[in-house]
Formats: structure tokens, sequence, C-alpha cells
């Protein structure tokens, strides 16, 4: 009888650990912070979109609880918050970070996944592409690998080599022909084949025409307003610097002159750089068209 | 977004650094003279570009130097003008923006 009663505390503690909701708020109100709990209360900052809480509540985590089995995951957590709330380079590093601790981690496939795309917003491409190539190679047979491949040609394409990022898609093509995402992925193909024909303004022949004859160097590139416009002005200032010159009055036509050199020089540098963005402009339409095909596969 | 203190991110084109060549600091002068006495003039913001033809000048002088920083002002000027400008985003405020870092040709 005696043993019973001295077992019958130990009892009521294992049923108070074993009650649901044990953990978070026991019957006299004080909270048992326990793992769970910890990573309760940041899934909840994250859920929310309070992610600098959620990053320090996940620190805390690994702060009080270094050994668990799901500091993994908390690591993950924090690289993945970093990312949502867009503070790239810290993702990656973060990513990179859970991948040499934790190389055996359910997470570290997803976590190169991220990282490669962090590095890629960051605009990173070297990096990024070594990141999901690794990616891709290591494990083929991973939801993630074309995902990855997807973004290593949308990285090809941003970096105007879309020779490269056709040969990705291709990979993906050939090397997954059960992919859900194939039709998309032809699609993109297509629009980059189409891209890699598309017409192009000689920035050098812009600038050159606008040497010869201020402003049609602007209408070549299609800026009709600033060709006329750079025809008026430079031809005002030419006209009057051969006017004083013509009238041996050498001072005002330094001065004319002078005055009319930057805008001269500025009509055949302003026809260059017109004639570039406007392959720019051609470009980035069929940049977005595609990424807007890739995008729901990544 | 992260809600809470996160990276501090410089921007390079509002780095204030003090100005030793003495061509830009005529320049600078010069924009500044303008900026503070004509421009107010009539109280128009006659510009249709952000940043305006002369903040424009005055951060193209200060990051390219005063020669690519005279080329980028004249052809600033020249597109400035009344005729439809196609091409440029539109500012809440209805004005195109148009920086000097859209406008290098040799981009870093």
């Amino acid at each position: 009888m005696k043993a019973r009663v001295r077992r019958l505390p130990i009892v009521l503690l294992l049923l108070l650990a074993l009650a649901p909701g044990a953990s978070l708020c026991a019957e006299d109100g004080f909270v048992l912070l326990t793992g769970d709990v910890q990573l309760k209360i940041a899934d909840a900052f994250m859920e929310e979109g309070e992610y600098y809480r959620a990053v320090t509540e996940y620190k805390k985590f690994l702060i009080l609880f270094p050994d668990s089995a799901r500091a993994d995951y908390a690591s993950f957590a924090i690289g993945l918050a970093h990312f949502k709330g867009e503070e790239f380079g810290t993702a990656a590093r973060n990513f990179s970070a859970l991948r040499q601790k934790f190389p055996a981690s359910g997470y570290a496939v997803e976590a190169a996944y991220l990282e490669g795309i962090s590095q890629w917003r960051q605009k990173n491409y070297d990096k990024a592409r070594a990141t999901l190539e690794a990616l891709a190679d290591a494990h083929p047979a991973s939801d993630y690998a074309p995902r990855a491949l997807l973004v290593i040609g949308l990285a090809a394409l941003e970096e105007d080599k879309a020779e490269q990022g056709r040969r990705v898609l291709q990979r993906v093509l050939d090397r997954y022909p059960d992919y859900a995402g194939r039709e998309s992925v032809r699609e993109a193909a297509a629009l980059i084949d189409r891209y890699q024909d598309l017409p192009e303004k000689s920035p050098v022949l812009a600038g050159i025409l606008s040497a010869v004859l201020p402003g049609s160097g602007y209408i070549y590139a299609e800026h009709y307003g600033d060709g006329i416009t750079a025809f008026l002005v430079n031809g005002l200032f030419i006209a009057g610097t051969a006017a004083a010159i013509h009238q041996e009055n050498y001072a005002v036509a330094g001065i004319v002159g002078g005055v009319g050199v930057p805008f001269y020089l500025g009509n055949i540098y302003g026809s260059a750089n017109a004639a570039r963005k406007w392959n720019r402009r051609i470009r980035n339409e069929i940049t977005r068209e595609i990424r807007s095909i890739l995008d729901p596969l990544l | 977004m992260m809600k809470g203190p996160g990276e501090t991110v410089r921007d390079p084109e509002r780095s204030e650094e003090r100005e030793t060549s003495s061509v830009r600091l005529a320049m600078l002068g010069m924009i500044g003279i303008y900026q503070q006495f004509v421009s107010p003039i009539g109280g128009v913001d006659r510009c249709g570009f952000r940043p305006s033809c002369s903040n424009y000048g005055r951060q193209a002088i200060r990051d390219q130097g005063p020669f690519l920083g005279v080329i980028l002002i004249g052809d600033r000027q020249i597109r400035c003008n009344v005729f439809e400008r196609p091409g440029y985003p539109r500012l809440p405020n209805g004005k195109l923006y148009d920086p000097v870092s859209d406008n290098l040709l040799f981009e870093p």
C-alpha cells in the first residue's frame, strides 16, 4: 500500500505530461517550455508573416535545444523566413550553413534549391548556376531537379545567353519525359527560339548616324520625338557657330560651339543608348513571357 | 519584406562623399545656382522626368565624372522635349522615371 502511495505522484506526473496540451499550459497557469512549444511559437509567427520574429524564435529553439532532432527544421525555417522576407543574401547563407551542418537532413535538397533561387534573385548567376547544377546532378530523381534546371534556364536568359537557356530547357525535356510541366517547358523553348531570331538595332550604327546627321540615330532607334529635337537643337548650334565663323566673329563662334558640343556628343551617345534600350525592351518583353510560362513550375 | 531590422543596404546613388575635383565642384556649383535661383522662377515644375534634369545632371557629374557627365546631360536635355516619350516607367505623380543608371552605355 505504502509503495502504491509513493508511486502515485509519479503516475500523476506521467498523466499530466501525456495529456494533450499539457506541454503548452499547465493547470496552475505556468508554461512548460518544451522544444515543441518553442517551435509552435516560431511557426505561428512564420504563418503570420512576422518573419523577423519567427527567426528570433527559431534561433531561441536552437539555443535552448541544440541537440534536438528538429534542429535541422529550425535551421531550415530560419533560411525560409529570410527567403520569404526577401533577404536573399542572408537566406542563401542560412541554407548553405544548414546543408553543411545537416547534409543528411530531409530539408537538405529543398535548402539547396532555395539557396540557388536566392542567389538567382540576387542576380548572382554564377553561384546560382553552380548550386542548382550540383542539385540537379546529385538528386536527379528529386522533384527539385527539373525545377533547378528551369531556374538555370531563366538565369541564362536574364544574362542574355539564350542559346544556353535553350539547351537547359532541352535537358529538362530529354531527361524528364514524364514531367508534369512538359508542355509549358516546350512552349518556353519555342519562345527562346523566337528570342534568338529577334531583330536588333545596332548601337554603333545609331551613334554613327547621329554623328553624320544629328537626330537620325534616335529616329533609327524609333525615338522620333528625340530625333526631331536633336536635329533642331544641334542644327541651331551648328548654324550659329558657322554664321559666327563666317562673320569672323570667332569669340562668339567659340562660345556657341562650346555650348553646342555637349548636345552634339549627347546626341551621339543618346542615340546609341536608345538603340541599346530598344534591344533590351524587345528582349525583356519575351523574357517576361517565358517567365510567366515557367514561373508556375518553380 | 522582413518586419524588423533587416540588412542595411547602402545605396550608391545616395552616397555623399566630399567632392575634391575642382572641375566637378565648378559644375556642381553651377547646377546648384540654377536650382537655387533660376529653377524656382514661375513656381512651375517644368521637367517631365524624375530625377529632374538638374538633379540628373548633378548625379551624372558626381558619379560619372565631368566628361561623361556633360554628355549625359546633353542627351537628357535633348530627350526632355514636348513630344511623346515612350518606354519610360511612369511614376504615380505622372513623371517619367529615368535615372542615370538606366542610361549608362557601358554598365559597370
